[in-house]
């Protein structure tokens, strides 16, 4: 057992647990990123090159291509409804139908349907393949124009109910649900159909396609014209992040064939499959995903050979949420989706007999879009706690934060790069630093929102709620809020610089305003690093003027209480007994180990000293005092052994631009005495030499301070000096101490070390040997 | 900086790992950015150059074609062509002149459009493509199995025909693609030997190329329909219905006990779309023991093939209970005319057949 080892509590269990926790699941997160987008990226381009061979056009021109039967669930799209429908109706294909079901909307769209395209009421006998509620009439239109339309008007039960009832009216072998709000590519029907006509090896269950933010674009009849980067803040910042979710996550997972999500916005399902597992699941804000990890595991425990498909292209244009109202009930939902679906199918779990989805693709989920934002939160917690307790370690939670941040910024640049290399959506430069700003941005406005959302989607899971939640929408023709009022109107305190609506913001406006954040938080850096130098220079002498002062434990607990670069949090409650673990351990692990067996030192001499004021000497203290004199002993070497070392290194040093010095073997030795003094040795700053300059006398010295500047080093000795004492200053390691008196001998030093703790209530003074 | 250096230093090791790792990010994060920056510019230049060399190989070519009386032996025209070859060597200048003549090519027909194919294989484009064949990626061949076809370079179809059942499907259909181009009915001489299944797609796409050849020398498609390969036992009843081949039909009802449903099928199809009513006694006497995709197919044959008799058969169906069988039942007996039965029939049904067949009785849906 080495001198100073000493029990670890449980809590520095937790903590240690804790941060190590935090870092290792931040960089596996991070690594499992940018192996999913290296993958994506060598997909894409491969399937890039596949599809320049392939001729859509022979496919749309054959009259025995399968059929396939659009879903178009409504509820309350009063407003959009007309021209979705439009939209829909001029998709490129050979055999379809377009099914649109009103999920009982309390809005006039079923009536505007039935009169825009003059339907009548049918004879429809649905097939109720699937349990649905009841389909109240079945509408055909009279004018053979719109003779591929299906018009459903059924009882509300959500989008599962409407999509089921789809299913169950539907005559074609595919059906592919689309959001009525979305805007589909001409080919996109053609490109999703593809997987099931040409794959030979496998049954294609189903196949999904890129999702694309349409806000801004031009639109014209249903089609899309122009392609623009969105004005709004927000929708800009989901175009950013629709990129790296849809061409670098999803184009992986495919590639592996274990993708388990297929947009609800755009997606075509081998019907047969869909109704032998039942349907759409009507119990779940996630029936897409749902549905996918159904027909998956019905697939296998079935073992029969299936894929599930995915086109990179871009197929489909949706308006994203422009308020942060509307994105975050969208989050919510997703996140409660997302979760019902998890715990629906937590067989799956690392279970090999599910092969990739439940080795890799299950899992991933769980601990990477269920988990990620609750520990994001958890952690932002502690740090919060931690930061009002002290014991933050603010080195961990800046590196923490930049590291984030960086790689945060690096996937989003990455991100762009590999969408300018393939399908090249955003013609003009302005629009790459367009969506660079909002990069910058991202993490530090939208991000956190997001994880808010998600912690609230999962805090209304457990209150068991299940809606669906309203999603109103502008339209495409609605003109988008400018600029950053999004983000001005979440900080409340920024509202007076909220521009009037319509009022646009120039675009250097908001390039300034992120760089005004990052340079907040680098100068906040900046200031933490210049802060903590400066206090590893003073630790010491803070710890002595403290206790020279009052003798109160308090302001000595604040000295010590400042963690150092990679000392533990929670230091100060080493002069509790049961602490001393804490001491012993942040002493191991302190990159200036000297400095921190300094402290263990000087709180344990209080330690001793309170003890013996409140009780008689015990055998604890006796053991107590006994141990700090160890210590003292031990830094006295160190120091010594430190300032030999620091002589030899200024002779070492003059033949150092020869060549590299390897480390001399009194050096070796010293990094024994204290492992980790190394890094503090090789440093050689130039203030230094001054105090340097000035050489001690051999002997043994009381210390009773510690500085880097000599002139406060003065004031202390003409302070002791005024007490009565015989003061010196001794130049010493980069420092002048101020010591009481110097003695030949050790044992004489001591003596009067514990004279002045016990006689003179004086403490946090220990031993310095020159030699 | 110093602080921050002597800060840096006296990290623990992890720290000083994680803080290069974070430079690092943001350093990969600028060049990343710089490079899309460039990649643009460089696009965007390599474009214009692309584009003015398009514009001026346009103008030679106009000029060979207008100028000139298609006359190879023109000396004029061999200088010109002289002059391209030695430009042709620059690959960009090539690749624009391949994009050039391509859609020259595609928007123009007879004389013209062959003096063009003319002048491709005088440029020497042909061998480029021959390399590319011989040594490229797998989509250089398929783009020059493509430039081949689309020039008739009918003399190097022998290096594509190696690929027609190659284990790379893209390769693979480009190069059937380009034998049945370049060799029309003949060029599909490739089928009954694949070994590869060959997929609906690709069958329904050179079922279009067909469209776009002469319909001589059509082989016999018996051997075809004999062949291990149920893809191409498939292919071989669509170009049986394809090509009307009335003369083989006796060979297409022993399809009837296939192992495969898609043969069967497909099979139905070709006599529907034959109108070969021969075989519907056949047809019901194998129908119990269907599976559920080839019932719906047989009654839906029936519907178009169905004779008076049949209607016996259908009828028996339309009282099932299977709300598909139903339904394609009554619509084959409503496209037999079998209306006014079909109403007496319904009001002796069940509620639930009555609404199927009410369905197929009208006619708006």
């Amino acid at each position: 057992m080495r001198e100073f080892d000493l029990e670890i509590t449980l809590w520095d269990v937790i903590v240690d647990f804790f941060f190590a926790g935090l870092y290792v699941y931040s960089i596996f997160i991070m690594v499992s990123y940018l192996v999913l987008s290296a993958i994506s990226f060598s997909a894409v381009r491969k399937y890039l090159r596949k599809r320049s061979f392939v001729n859509y056009n022979d496919i749309l021109n054959t009259t025995i291509a399968p059929g396939v039967s659009i879903l178009a669930p409504a509820y309350n799209e009063s407003a959009t409804i007309i021209e979705n429908i439009r939209s829909l109706l001029a998709v490129h294909y050979s055999d379809f139908e377009v099914i649109i079901i009103n999920d009982g909307s309390k809005d006039d769209s079923l009536q505007k349907c039935i009169d825009e395209y003059q339907m009548e009421r049918v004879d429809f006998a649905v097939h109720q393949q699937v349990e649905t509620k009841p389909v109240r009439a079945v509408y055909k239109s009279k004018n053979p124009a719109f003779g591929h339309l299906i018009l459903v008007d059924k009882e509300n039960g959500g989008k599962s109910d409407a999509l089921n009832v789809g299913i169950n009216v539907s005559k074609y072998d595919y059906v592919t649900c689309i959001d009525v709000d979305c805007v589909l590519e001409q080919d996109a029907l053609l490109k999703l159909m593809k997987p099931f006509v040409d794959e030979t090896d496998k049954e294609v269950i189903a196949t999904g396609g890129v999702i694309r933010i349409a806000n801004s674009c031009v639109i014209e009849n249903g089609r899309l014209a122009e392609i623009k980067v969105p004005k709004n803040f927000l929708a800009r910042t989901q175009t950013l992040e629709y990129i790296r979710a849809f061409l670098l996550g999803r184009m992986a997972w495919s590639h592996f064939d274990g993708l388990i999500l297929i947009s609800g916005a755009l997606g075509i399902f081998k019907k047969k499959i869909a109704i032998e597992v039942g349907g759409y699941d009507r119990g779940t804000v996630g029936e897409d995903m749902e549905l996918v990890v159904r027909m998956r595991r019905y697939m296998r425990d079935e073992n029969r050979d299936y894929t599930v498909g995915y086109i990179p292209d871009p197929l489909c244009w949706t308006e994203a949420p422009e308020s942060w109202k509307i994105l975050s009930r969208q989050r919510n939902r997703w996140t409660r989706g997302t979760i019902e679906t998890l715990l629906k199918h937590k067989k799956l779990f690392f279970n090999p007999k599910h092969g990739l989805i439940g080795l890799l693709s299950y899992p991933y989920w769980f601990f990477f879009e269920w988990l990620a934002p609750l520990l994001e939160a958890f952690g932002l917690t502690l740090f919060f706690l931690f930061a009002i307790t002290g014991l933050v370690n603010w080195s961990f939670f800046f590196l923490m934060i930049f590291l984030v941040y960086g790689f945060t910024i690096c996937f989003s640049v990455l991100s762009l790069l590999i969408e300018e290399v393939t399908y090249h959506q955003y013609k003009k430069t302005k629009d790459i630093f367009r969506l660079l700003q909002v990069g910058l941005l991202e993490p530090l406005f939208f991000h956190p929102f997001v994880v808010y959302a998600a912690v609230k989607g999962n805090i209304d899971f457990i209150l068991g709620k299940s809606n669906w939640c309203k999603m109103s929408r502008k339209g495409f023709a609605a003109k988008a809020p400018a600029g950053l009022k999004g983000i001005f109107s979440f900080f409340a305190f920024f509202k007076k610089l909220v521009p009037k609506s319509g009022k646009k913001v120039i675009g250097w406006t908001r390039v300034a305003i992120g760089v005004l954040i990052i340079a907040i938080i680098a100068f906040a850096f900046w200031f933490y690093v210049d802060s903590e130098s400066s206090r590893n220079s003073y630790k010491l002498t803070e710890l002595i003027e403290g206790t020279s002062n009052d003798g109160t434990a308090k302001r000595e607990r604040r000295a010590i209480r400042v963690p150092k670069p990679g000392q533990k949090a929670g230091a100060e409650d080493f002069i509790d007994e049961a602490a001393e673990a804490t001491a012993q351990t942040a002493a191991e692990v302190d990159a200036k180990g000297l400095r921190a067996i300094d402290s263990i030192a000087k709180a344990k001499i209080q330690a001793a000293r309170d003890t013996s004021n409140k009780r008689e000497k015990s055998e604890k203290t006796k053991e107590l005092e006994h141990l700090a004199e160890v210590v003292s002993n031990k830094v006295s070497k160190s120091i010594s052994s430190d300032e030999n070392e620091s002589s030899s290194k200024q002779e070492v040093k003059k033949e150092a631009n020869k060549a590299p010095q390897p480390e001399t073997k009194k050096a070796e030795v010293a990094k024994t005495q204290a492992p980790k003094t190394e890094a503090k040795k090789t440093e050689t700053p130039k203030k230094s030499s001054k105090a340097e300059s000035k050489k001690a006398e051999d002997g043994f010295y009381v210390i009773a301070g510690s500085y880097t500047d000599e002139k406060l080093a003065t004031k202390r000795k003409v302070e002791l000096e005024s007490s009565g004492f015989k003061a010196e200053i001794v130049p010493s390691n980069e420092k002048y101490r101020v010591a009481y008196q110097r003695f030949n001998t050790k044992e004489e030093a001591l003596a009067l070390r514990e004279k002045l703790i016990s006689d003179e209530n004086i403490d946090g003074i220990w031993v310095l040997t020159v030699q | 900086m110093e602080k921050f250096l002597e800060y840096f230093n006296n990290l623990q090791f992890a720290y000083k790992f994680v803080s290069i790792i974070i430079m690092g990010l943001l350093l990969v994060s600028i060049v990343l950015f710089v490079f899309i920056l460039l990649a643009r510019f460089i696009k965007n230049r390599r474009e214009k150059r692309f584009n003015a060399h398009c514009e001026r190989f346009e103008d030679y070519l106009a000029s060979l074609l207008f100028n000139h009386n298609h006359d190879r032996g023109d000396v004029s025209y061999r200088s010109m062509i002289s002059k391209l070859k030695l430009e042709l060597k620059h690959p960009l200048k090539r690749k624009a002149f391949k994009k050039t003549i391509f859609a020259l090519h595609t928007s123009i027909l007879g004389a013209s459009a062959k003096y063009l194919e003319y002048v491709y294989f005088d440029v020497g484009l042909h061998n480029f493509a021959i390399q590319k064949i011989l040594k490229g990626a797998w989509y250089e061949k398929a783009a020059a199995f493509r430039e081949l076809s689309e020039f008739y370079v009918v003399s190097k179809v022998e290096y594509i025909r190696v690929y027609t059942d190659d284990q790379n499907k893209e390769l693979r259909n480009e190069a059937q693609f380009a034998c049945v181009y370049l060799l029309g009915v003949k060029g599909l001489d490739f089928v009954p030997r694949l070994k590869n299944i060959i997929s609906e797609w690709q069958q329904l796409s050179i079922l279009e190329q067909l469209k776009k050849v002469r319909r001589e020398d059509i082989p016999t498609f018996i051997p075809w329909l004999q062949s291990t390969n149920f893809s191409v036992r498939v292919f071989a009843l669509k170009l049986v219905t394809y090509f009307n081949q009335l003369e083989i039909i006796e060979h297409i009802p022993y399809l009837i006990t296939d192992e495969s449903d898609k043969v069967k099928i497909e099979m139905f199809y070709c006599l529907e779309a034959l109108q070969i009513d021969d075989y519907n006694e056949l047809i019901k006497n194998h129908y119990p023991g269907f599976s559920f995709d080839v019932k719906l197919a047989a009654i839906k044959t029936l519907a178009e093939i169905g004779l008076k008799d049949d209607q016996y058969f259908l009828f028996e169906q339309a009282a099932l209970e299977d709300y598909d069988i139903v339904l394609q039942a009554s619509y084959a007996l409503k496209r037999l005319g079998f209306n006014e039965e079909l109403q007496m029939f319904k009001a002796f049904e069940n509620p639930f057949n009555r609404r199927i067949i009410q369905h197929a009785l009208d006619e708006r849906i």
